[in-house]
């Protein structure tokens, strides 16, 4: 193949935005030539020279492929980066406006499910962040990963929609007496500015998740075994980063039996809701502290169950 | 060498290529080749999607330079890319040091 048609194949094959494809084609033509010159100081005729640098510098679709790959790894990383942000932003924002009329909050279940959605886009997001971690400064992350970030930043986006919509609900129901948003309206621009950010990040994980899609059905993507055993792996990975290793192994055991842990932590949960609950309500609270620590609970483990699997947090 | 194994290594090669000075693309794959002695052959092509991603990373950074007369992209080493090649060679020495222990006991 000549170096003129290796670059429309290449043209063709490439699944990028009009400048870094023209500047990707302008670096492989001069990279070709060079190789070509090399080649024919060697004694190789023109042609040959060219079929033989067009050999050397892979066949197009695997070229494109190996962008493809490293495009969706970026967009994931930047994609969790906005997601972390957006759930920072709106957990702000929350607790600015739970701090503003407290009220509301103690009358459960008003607030509440904002709350609980705030909860599952903080797991979603950690599982997301912890993968997207360990993978960064690589030219690519496997593509188990990527499919696992694209799935647990989707989870995380949906709760961070519903936890936004649900206080929004919340704000214009307020019962009477209490603190309107009208009221305060450094409180609704925070509000609105969150959920520009949620919207960005619901954004980057549409097209993280298109992009892992795409990858995922290249012929030589990378599969890496399941995302529940690379999660334990790339936890692994992080605390040896940080010097911490002895810390895995507690870590690696909890991974890989998620029910007793999950149990353990709607237990944990159960306990600490409602003794705070009791506490603030100067100890006459206990059956609305109980109610509102057993639905904390039960949620824990509904949520393993519903989205353990989509989280690579269970096999 | 070539495929898989150096797919997984291709950042800190070019990262410790570049580590001696700016190049281009084609520049690069020569120095690789000439200090692993002829054993490691890059699949050319793969080079620039790792640099493009690299510089998004803020690892090297690049422009448009003339070298030997001709508009070339050339590539550049940043501060980060310096701290992450350190980080990644020490890593690497672990790795080697740990694998040739596993090695010699057998």
């Amino acid at each position: 193949m000549t170096i003129d048609g290796y670059l429309v194949e290449l043209e063709r094959e490439l699944r990028l935005r009009r400048a870094p494809r023209a500047r990707l084609l302008r670096e492989t033509e001069d990279h070709l030539h060079d190789l070509c010159a090399e080649l024919a100081a060697d004694g190789l005729a023109r042609e040959q020279a060219e079929a033989r640098a067009v050999a050397q510098f892979g066949a197009a679709a695997t070229v494109a492929a190996r962008f493809a790959e490293a495009t969706a790894s970026t967009t994931a990383h930047r994609a969790v980066n906005v997601g972390v942000a957006a759930f920072l932003a709106y957990a702000g924002v929350f607790v600015a406006f739970a701090t503003a009329a407290s009220p509301v909050l103690r009358d459960f279940p008003q607030g509440a499910g904002s709350l609980f959605a705030l909860q599952f886009a903080a797991v979603a997001l950690g599982v997301a962040f912890v993968r997207s971690l360990r993978w960064r400064g690589a030219v690519a992350a496997p593509t188990t990963e990527l499919t696992a970030i694209a799935r647990a930043l989707s989870v995380a986006c949906v709760a961070l929609v519903c936890a936004v919509v649900a206080e929004g609900a919340v704000a214009v129901s307020r019962p009477a007496g209490v603190v309107v948003w009208s009221d305060g309206r450094w409180l609704t621009l925070a509000f609105a500015g969150a959920l520009a950010v949620v919207l960005l990040s619901a954004i980057g994980a549409i097209r993280t998740a298109a992009q892992a899609q795409a990858v995922d059905a290249l012929p030589s993507r990378d599969q890496h075994g399941s995302a529940a055993a690379l999660l334990a792996d790339d936890v692994e990975t992080l605390l040896t980063r940080a010097r911490l290793p002895q810390a895995s192994r507690p870590l690696r055991w909890l991974l890989a039996h998620p029910w007793p842990a999950t149990l353990a932590l709607a237990a944990l949960a159960f306990a600490a809701v409602t003794a705070t609950g009791v506490a603030g309500s100067g100890g006459n609270g206990l059956a609305g502290a109980a109610t509102l620590a057993a639905v904390e609970a039960s949620l824990i483990v509904v949520g393993l169950a519903a989205f353990g699997r989509t989280l690579g947090l269970r096999h | 060498m070539r495929g898989e194994v150096l797919k997984n290594h291709l950042e800190l090669l070019v990262l410790t290529a570049l580590a001696a000075g700016p190049g281009h693309g084609y520049s690069i794959i020569r120095a690789i080749r000439d200090r692993s002695d002829g054993e490691f052959e890059l699949l050319e092509g793969s080079l620039y999607p790792a640099l493009h991603r690299l510089e998004r990373e803020r690892l090297v950074s690049s422009s448009w330079s003339k070298v030997a007369g001709r508009k070339r992209r050339v590539y550049e080493l940043s501060p980060n890319g310096r701290a992450t090649l350190e980080q990644q060679e020490r890593d690497w020495r672990r790795f080697e040091r740990a694998m040739n222990l596993v090695l010699d006991g057998t």
